[in-house]
């Protein structure tokens, strides 16, 4: 793990670099059909980056990086509606990875993902609930949860091969 | 905790947790034969299944779902949100998938009929 970067003009740069790749993936995700019927299912790509900076920045760089991706991308795919599931979804998963990171080796980043993706789908559960004013939705929850643990053991596995790469480069 | 066998071992749990209870859902809910159709909350419309309807609801911020009920089922038959999840979940009968579009905010949820047997009502 690096020491987080004193310098402040190298972090911002690298936090706006990021976040600018997770806008691009995210938007990028957006144009692909969705093959699964369910609502509030989707793989969550722009996840690696998410889980790639909570284990090489720290949580205050996560955190920045997340909230302006979401925003951004919700602006940009024109869906005010979209904000608030992501946010709550996001926060929920980024709780959840506070923790996680402090007991998970470098080999075991593919669990932070695994349960922070399905902190993801719980937290949008939740906001549905309350948006919706409606308690239906829980019909929803296994499939959500499952689907969470499958979007984030992919992309878990993607941040875990990327971060074991640019570690053996120097990056 | 060095040991990934503990977390593999929890997640496959989840996940099989997750498959039985979405083997176990349909079997327990029962086909309705009431339709509500909720905006935001607010109950809109309540639509027998037996009769063949078909209606555009607005949503607030400018959207349009078109539902069809036909043959004890219904569906959404168009909406114009980009993500279109609703349009593809298809013809719905149980109350164990309630159709969400979650854009407009919409909720169609299948009951059981005048009694309200089951416990699902928000």
């Amino acid at each position: 793990m690096q020491p987080q970067d004193k310098k402040p003009t190298r972090r911002v740069t690298r936090m706006a670099l990021l976040t600018a790749i997770a806008l691009t993936i995210f938007m990028a995700e957006a144009q692909i059909p969705n093959p699964i019927p369910i609502p509030g299912i989707k793989l969550g790509l722009a996840n690696i980056v998410t889980v790639y900076s909570m284990f090489l920045l720290g949580p205050a760089d996560t955190l920045m990086i997340l909230v302006s991706r979401v925003f951004l991308g919700s602006v940009f795919s024109g869906q005010m509606m979209t904000f608030l599931y992501s946010l709550s979804g996001g926060l929920l998963c980024y709780v959840a990875m506070l923790f996680l990171r402090l007991v998970l080796t470098k080999d075991q980043i593919w669990v932070c993902s695994c349960i922070g993706g399905a902190c993801h789908n719980l937290g949008q559960l939740a906001a549905a609930m309350l948006v919706l004013r409606t308690t239906v939705v829980v019909f929803y929850l296994p499939h959500l949860l499952l689907a969470g643990l499958c979007a984030g053991l992919f992309t878990g596995l993607c941040a875990q091969f990327l971060i074991r790469h640019l570690d053996q480069s120097g990056g | 905790m060095k040991n990934s066998r503990f977390w593999i071992l929890m997640v496959a749990m989840t996940a099989v947790m997750c498959l039985v209870a979405m083997a176990l859902i349909p079997i327990f809910v029962e086909p309705g034969t009431v339709a509500e159709v909720r905006q935001d909350g607010t109950l809109l419309h309540t639509l027998p299944l037996g009769e063949p309807t078909q209606l555009t609801i607005d949503a607030p911020n400018g959207g349009k779902n078109s539902i069809v009920v036909h043959s004890g089922r219904i569906c959404v038959a168009y909406a114009d949100c980009p993500d279109q999840v609703c349009v593809d979940q298809g013809w719905v009968d149980a109350a164990g998938t309630p159709i969400v579009c979650l854009p407009h905010g919409l909720v169609i949820e299948i009951k059981g009929g005048d009694q309200n047997v089951d416990a699902t009502a928000g």
